[in-house]
């Protein structure tokens, strides 16, 4: 099977606004594809038709050339999908065990299997201390999640996005607002993950040095629609990606 | 991974041991035992409520519809059918299951405040079926002509025989729910409570967890509104009215929807209140509504939020 994720003149309009406005791209198994572009450029809309958050208004999307524009959300994850928003999307009044434990359970369970007396063969109470272990969490378990910094917050989102052992990651600003110390350990920390189990991950991404160092092609949207694509090297040669993007950037 | 932690059933049995021994008590601080019995009815509606409303943060003014439908089919079957006990109330129950299982299809959709507005006026539907039926459910004058007899042999008439049939719905009810929150259903309710797009973005099929958690609670509104028609041997078209359903709101937020006996705990301090302050004056709604008005605004968390507050500080 072709475990591609594919989109083709995919738009989205609100009103007579069209924020994602003809998009095509497709990108491999096991790929890293950082999308980048300017603000209002449709990066965030473009992942949230990806993810199925918003229905899109014509366009295709497929994966494992499946055509998968008309299933929600929740069946997308069942299909591999996995994602993190770029304001955090946690528990936010429960702990941070609780929040991991939740997602290592809507992995492990089918739609209302009651797991009272035990589940399964399935420790999810192990799994939820190896991930919580992984993403140096152990210390704030106990924590509420809503009074974790803003960047702990960020890496919880990562950590419950992770529990759903992914085929394909989308990433909305991972390290946005993060401080310089966070952002490297975020990135080593997705790195070495990416490198013991390899996964197609979808980044968004702003700061050039983490495009740079992770990403193996770029995506560049502009206005909603595809500006141009390629390796770090071709994109930062683009003439046209330096007068609409670099240009302002540098 | 058990369905109950030792501290569960150490509360559980504490409350079960409290009201078995509140009808010797309740006489002497000039209260009565239909009081005892109204507190344990509510409380089995406030606490299955709160499965929707503090459990899964769904706000229903449509819950009085089930309570009403359970209690009108409980009072319609003994008028017309004769029908023992024993089937009388299940399919009372069944019937508010069934009413919150087509509700909830046609309405789960919506969000918020949109929500909420439908369940009201689904809610007042019934009301006003309830009062313009006259032939079928006696009007306004409401539903009489029946007496809860007997069940299975044990005699229900006296006050006290029928606290303790209540009794053991009232202990069932608290082991289902707390089993239920403790269950992954019940904490997959919570994530949905929680975040609603991070649950969807974990596999969860939200609006049928959603649906399921109306239809559950839909079902405890039925079983206390057939127990309250028992303990009244009447029932009138007020059961129906939203303000019903907002009275299982006020108890869950006056005891602390995000803890278990929350609601359990509104329902006794409002049933109480509401019969003390009802002695004095025709006007106990005020000083209630006062209550509650002080909840929302110093107290949000209810009365056990509260205290627990004040114990993790």
């Amino acid at each position: 099977m072709n475990r591609r994720l594919e989109c083709r003149d995919l738009v989205k309009a609100f009103g007579g606004f069209r924020a994602v406005d003809g998009m095509n791209m497709t990108v491999k198994k096991d790929e890293i594809r950082a999308i980048i572009g300017p603000n209002g450029a449709g990066k965030s809309t473009m992942f949230n038709l990806l993810t199925g958050f918003y229905p899109a208004t014509t366009g295709k999307i497929l994966y494992r050339d499946v055509d998968i524009t008309g299933t929600p959300a929740y069946e997308r994850v069942k299909m591999g999908f996995s994602r993190s928003f770029q304001t955090p999307k946690i528990f936010p009044e429960l702990n941070v065990r609780q929040n991991v434990f939740l997602a290592v359970q809507a992995y492990h369970s089918e739609p209302f299997e009651l797991n009272v007396f035990k589940f399964g063969n399935l420790d999810i109470p192990g799994k939820t201390e190896e991930l919580l272990a992984t993403f140096d969490f152990t210390r704030l378990a106990g924590q509420i999640a809503g009074s974790l910094s803003h960047g702990d917050q960020r890496v919880l989102e990562i950590c419950m996005a992770m529990a759903l052992e992914p085929e394909v990651l989308l990433l909305d600003e991972p390290t946005s607002g993060m401080s310089e110390n966070e952002t490297q350990k975020t990135i080593d920390l997705l790195m070495r993950l990416y490198g013991e189990a390899p996964l197609m991950m979808v980044i968004i991404e702003h700061d050039m040095r983490i495009v740079k160092r992770i990403s193996h092609r770029i995506t560049v949207m502009h206005q909603g629609a595809l500006l141009a694509e390629g390796t770090y090297e071709e994109i930062e040669g683009n003439e046209m990606v330096r007068k609409a993007y670099f240009g302002e950037a540098r | 991974m058990r369905m109950y932690s030792k501290k569960d059933m150490l509360w559980i049995g504490a409350v079960a041991a409290l009201f078995a021994a509140l009808p010797l008590l309740l006489p002497r601080i000039g209260s009565s035992i239909p009081v005892g019995t109204e507190i344990m009815i509510w409380g089995i509606f406030a606490t299955g409520y709160n499965i929707l409303l503090g459990g899964t943060g769904i706000l229903s003014f449509g819950h009085a519809a089930f309570f009403g439908l359970s209690g009108y089919a409980t009072g319609l079957l003994l008028v017309r059918t004769g029908m023992p006990l024993p089937a009388v109330i299940p399919l009372a129950v069944a019937a508010s299951l069934v009413a919150a299982f087509l509700i909830g299809a046609l309405i789960i959709r919506k969000r918020g405040i949109y929500f909420a507005m439908l369940t009201i006026a689904f809610g007042q539907m019934f009301y006003f079926i309830a009062s313009q039926w006259n032939s079928l459910t006696g009007g306004l004058d409401g539903l009489t002509g029946f007496k809860r007899t007997d069940f299975l042999g044990l005699d229900l008439r006296p006050e006290d025989r029928f606290y303790y049939f209540v009794l053991g719905f009232f202990v069932l009810t608290l082991l289902l729910v707390r089993g239920l929150m403790n269950s992954s259903i019940g904490k997959t309710l919570v994530a949905i409570r929680e975040n609603i797009d991070r649950s969807e973005f974990l596999g969860i099929d939200v609006k049928k967890y959603q649906h399921f958690a109306f239809v559950v609670s839909g079902t405890f509104a039925g079983m206390a509104g057939s127990l309250y028609v028992l303990l009244l041997n009447f029932a009138f078209p007020e059961l129906f009215y939203w303000k019903t359903s907002g009275d299982a709101v006020l108890m869950s937020v006056i005891g602390g929807m995000h803890a278990f006996f929350g609601p359990l705990l509104g329902a006794g301090v409002f049933v109480f209140l509401r019969d003390m302050i009802s002695t004095l004056t025709p006007h106990w709604a005020l000083p209630l509504g006062a209550v509650f008005v002080t909840f929302v605004l110093f107290f949000q968390k209810g009365i056990l939020g509260f205290f627990e507050r004040g114990k993790n500080g």
